[in-house]
């Protein structure tokens, strides 16, 4: 078994990409691989959310665990949060939210002197820590449509209510609680390989291709105006629902088209919440998966422990 | 207020009446609906047929009334059926269930000093008082742990606020009055003139004996300090430094929060109360009830992190897994039409000039047939399955799952309320046996069946470690001569069996308590069992 190698070398192509959503395609992986990746970008990335709330005054209508709730849900800019120290193993501080290398300090101090209903938002939260800060989710067009965008509304006051809070942010992972998951969507789908048997599909009339074509629900296949031939105009659409093949069924033609999922290739698609880039996210993503690698890689000197560990050992040391 | 479906399920069987302060007692109710309904299933109205049409058809009575004629009137009755959709014992059901549901009955709920009073976080409905959230289901098996009427709930979903709820929950207590002259005092009880005082925190009490809002309390911290005066004739050994005894109140064992507000002014009798409300956050958790509108309750089995959860094509994963079994004998369709029309709902653009209407059934024209269509024009598999990709490995389900938006209501039975564990603990005064009961700390009935159970595994020993050393063991000394129990004093090493009048040969025994109480019971009457060993 020594030296036996089963790497393969798999291949990226990016589709999209914009500040909060990436589209790219894997191959010549296998799905374990593409799914670690997808269960590392939603649990494991880490960022930076409040944890700690010590509220001073609250005479607004939401008690004190609500509004510590929802400023935990706040995304918050985590662009140095794989730098940072999880507080539970950070040896500068005692976990008070003081200390440099594990935690934000926010303050958030409103209180409503008009009779007009104030709505506290995110950007009433003053960080400590310029690079940590609330999630900007205003749109640039809006400022100058005089629209202005407040931020995530988090209580409103009416006259005389007042909240005033200290809030520490410390780094953490989705798996823990949701509120530090850095990823809205990710998800991947095989990639669907179609194949219409031309014989068949061409003794099929032109209503019979109109019907078969609009079986499914999203749009794979059209007539082309010209020919009056079937062709696939999207085979990403195809969502695996079966509906063509149980349409040929009922047709009487099974057979019409084959559809596979390839093992191997795998389109994914990420949307961040705004903590950190989407393509950030997945970069930190293959950093995780890594360093868990890493933890359990064996060294060189270690073969003895191959009782243990097998196959799997010659293959961790980089066969 | 009568309800045709309401009723208690088994022994208190009957329909249930409710009448309220302001109630209008109406006798009847107008047929125009029911008309109308009549009508689009081809009912001949009265005033439009001829004489000689009468014959014809067979004559439609409602009320009391004659409305018309009907050509086909098996049809017509086989229409009404159809237009039934559940099976009528879950209305009864989920009438039931509506009871337990968390919900707002008064707007005013934070001044309010009620007893107990559970609250969500955030709905998205509200069926009169009851609160409903659109949770996203699925029906699938995945994993086991939704097995028997358990589901499985998506634990990122709850950490984003999914059923987060409040619980208030309300202690109150008065200075009542002893007598004329003598009357109790609220006020913070002083170990070292108060007798009776238990083993529990009252530091966070202030001066005047109540707690302060915003408070932390946990299990059977005193909220509430009251006194009364002892008379000091009364207080035999103690009565050179005790004048007053404990009559506190605390916090029951199992609750912890914070205190939100308190309050005291006085009562009918002119008397000092005093009201404090305790506020805690319940997050759903194992074991946790909830329910659909539609009879289907189930408790929590697992939750699941995000990416342990089946997803979708586009990265939906369900809050609540639902179990497949839980359908066909019980015949709940409408809880699938639901889900359907909700999903159409979502996905449908619907604007000012386009509004969403309907009810999928057949009186209006979006029934199921409709929305499958609608589904499958908004690019949905037009049953509303969807392909679903397994969590744990990424793999593709290798069934397709029902999955879309149902309103789910947050039962009041919760895991909190119901853990209970005992290692040491109480007994009975008589029984020397375990008490019963979670708010004593009571012990965990160990029943016949049980019992059957370990004697089928054979496991003696163990049985009689339960029945007998963790239960009420004891021991007494036996006369061998005649058999009866015998005083003993085990200091001086010296026993007597009074009726035989000896001092020797006696011997030990280890007995249930219970036995050795029946034993002296059946003395009583006459009877002497006889121990022999």
């Amino acid at each position: 078994m020594e030296g036996m190698s089963y790497q393969r070398f798999p291949k990226v192509k990016i589709r999209e990409l914009k500040d909060d959503y990436a589209k790219f395609e894997l191959r010549d992986t296998d799905s374990s691989v593409a799914n670690a990746l997808r269960r590392v970008m939603i649990a494991e990335v880490p960022t930076v959310a409040i944890d700690l709330v010590e509220i001073e005054v609250n005479s607004s209508v939401l008690n004190d665990e609500f509004i510590a709730h929802r400023l935990g849900l706040i995304p918050l800019t985590s662009d140095n949060a794989m730098s940072m120290r999880f507080s539970r193993d950070c040896d500068a501080c005692d976990g008070d939210g003081q200390c440099e290398y594990c935690s934000v300090e926010f303050h958030l101090n409103a209180k409503c002197r008009t009779d007009q209903t104030l709505d506290v938002t995110s950007k009433d939260l003053i960080s400590a820590d310029h690079r940590v800060t609330p999630v900007d989710f205003g749109d640039p067009a809006a400022y100058d449509s005089g629209d202005q965008q407040r931020g995530i509304i988090i209580v409103k006051l009416r006259r005389g209510q007042e909240l005033r809070l200290r809030a520490i942010a410390r780094k953490g992972i989705g798996k823990d609680h949701a509120k530090w998951s850095p990823a809205a969507t990710v998800t991947f789908m095989y990639e669907p390989e179609i194949h219409i048997n031309e014989e068949m599909m061409g003794n099929l009339t032109l209503e019979e291709k109109k019907a078969w074509v609009e079986s499914s629900p999203t749009r794979v296949f059209d007539i082309d105006p010209n020919t009056g031939q079937v062709v696939v105009v999207d085979r990403e659409a195809y969502t695996y629902d079966d509906e063509v093949l149980k349409k040929a069924e009922a047709m009487g033609k099974p057979g019409l088209v084959e559809i596979y999922a390839k093992e191997d290739s795998f389109i994914f698609t990420v949307e961040s919440t705004g903590a950190i880039k989407a393509s950030q996210l997945v970069l930190n993503a293959i950093e995780v998966l890594k360093q868990k690698l890493d933890a359990v890689r064996l060294s060189e000197d270690t073969v003895e422990a191959d009782d243990q560990f097998g196959e799997l050992g010659a293959h961790m040391r980089g066969g | 207020m009568m309800c045709p479906v309401e009723t208690p399920v088994g022994k208190a069987c009957g329909p249930v009446k409710n009448v309220a302060l302001m109630v209008h007692i109406t006798v009847g109710s107008a047929p125009d609906l029911i008309l109308d309904c009549l009508k689009n299933l081809e009912l001949k109205d009265i005033e439009d047929i001829s004489p000689g049409e009468r014959a014809k058809g067979t004559k439609i009575i409602v009320n009391g009334f004659w409305v018309g004629i009907h050509r086909d009137p098996d049809k017509m009755v086989k229409t009404l059926r159809n237009l039934r959709r559940r099976h009528s014992i879950r209305n009864t059901y989920q009438s039931a269930m509506g009871k337990q549901a968390m919900g707002i009955y008064a707007t005013n709920y934070q001044l309010r000093m009620v007893c107990i009073w559970l609250l969500f976080f955030f709905y998205d409905l509200s069926v009169s008082v009851i609160l409903l959230q659109n949770a996203i289901v699925a029906i699938a098996s995945y994993s086991g742990y939704n097995q028997g009427d358990s589901i499985i709930m998506n634990q990122s979903s709850i950490d984003r606020g999914l059923f987060r709820s409040l619980y208030f929950h309300t202690y109150k207590d008065e200075e009542k009055r002893m007598g004329t002259l003598v009357k109790e005092t609220f006020g913070r009880p002083d170990r070292s003139n108060t007798m009776g005082m238990r083993h529990v925190s009252y530091d966070k009490l202030d001066d005047d004996g109540l707690v302060c809002h915003g408070t932390r309390v946990s299990c059977e911290d005193v909220i509430i300090g009251k006194t009364t005066p002892v008379a000091q004739d009364k207080a035999q050994g103690q009565a050179s430094c005790c004048t007053r005894r404990d009559r506190s109140i605390s916090l029951r064992h199992s609750e912890t929060g914070t205190v939100d507000q308190v309050m005291l002014t006085t009562s009918a009798d002119g008397l000092r109360l005093v009201k404090v409300k305790v506020r805690s956050v319940r997050i759903p958790q194992i074991g946790d009830k909830f329910s659909s509108m539609h009879g289907q309750k189930g408790t929590v089995g697992m939750t699941f992190g995000q990416e342990d959860m089946p997803w979708t094509v586009e990265g939906i994963t369900p809050d609540i897994i639902l179990n497949p079994h839980s359908f066909p004998s019980r015949m709940t369709v409408g809880q699938l039409m639901e889900c359907i029309m909700g999903k159409e709902k979502v996905f449908a653009h619907y604007s000012e000039e386009n509004e969403p209407y309907g009810d999928a059934t057949l009186f209006t024209d979006l029934n199921v047939e409709n929305i499958f269509n609608a589904l499958h024009k908004l690019g949905y598999q037009k049953h509303g399955f969807e392909t679903m990709y397994n969590g744990d490995t990424g793999r593709r389900l290798p069934a397709m799952i029902f999955i879309g938006p149902t309103y789910y209501q947050r039962l009041k039975h919760m895991a909190e309320d119901k853990i209970h564990s005992r290692a040491r603990g109480p007994v009975q005064i008589l029984t020397r046996q375990p008490v019963e009961g979670r708010a004593r700390g009571g012990g965990i009935r160990f029943g016949e069946m049980e019992r059957d159970c370990l004697i089928s595994h054979g496991s003696a020993l163990y049985l009689k470690d339960m029945l007998f050393d963790r239960s009420d063991a004891y021991r007494v000394h036996v006369c061998k001569h005649c058999g009866l129990m015998a005083s003993a004093d085990l200091e001086k090493n010296s026993f007597l069996c009074k009726g035989c009048n000896i001092r020797t040969n006696m011997v030990q025994v280890h007995i249930p308590y219970a036995w050795k109480l029946l034993v002296q019971e059946l003395k009583a009457l006459g009877i002497a069992p006889r121990m022999f060993t």
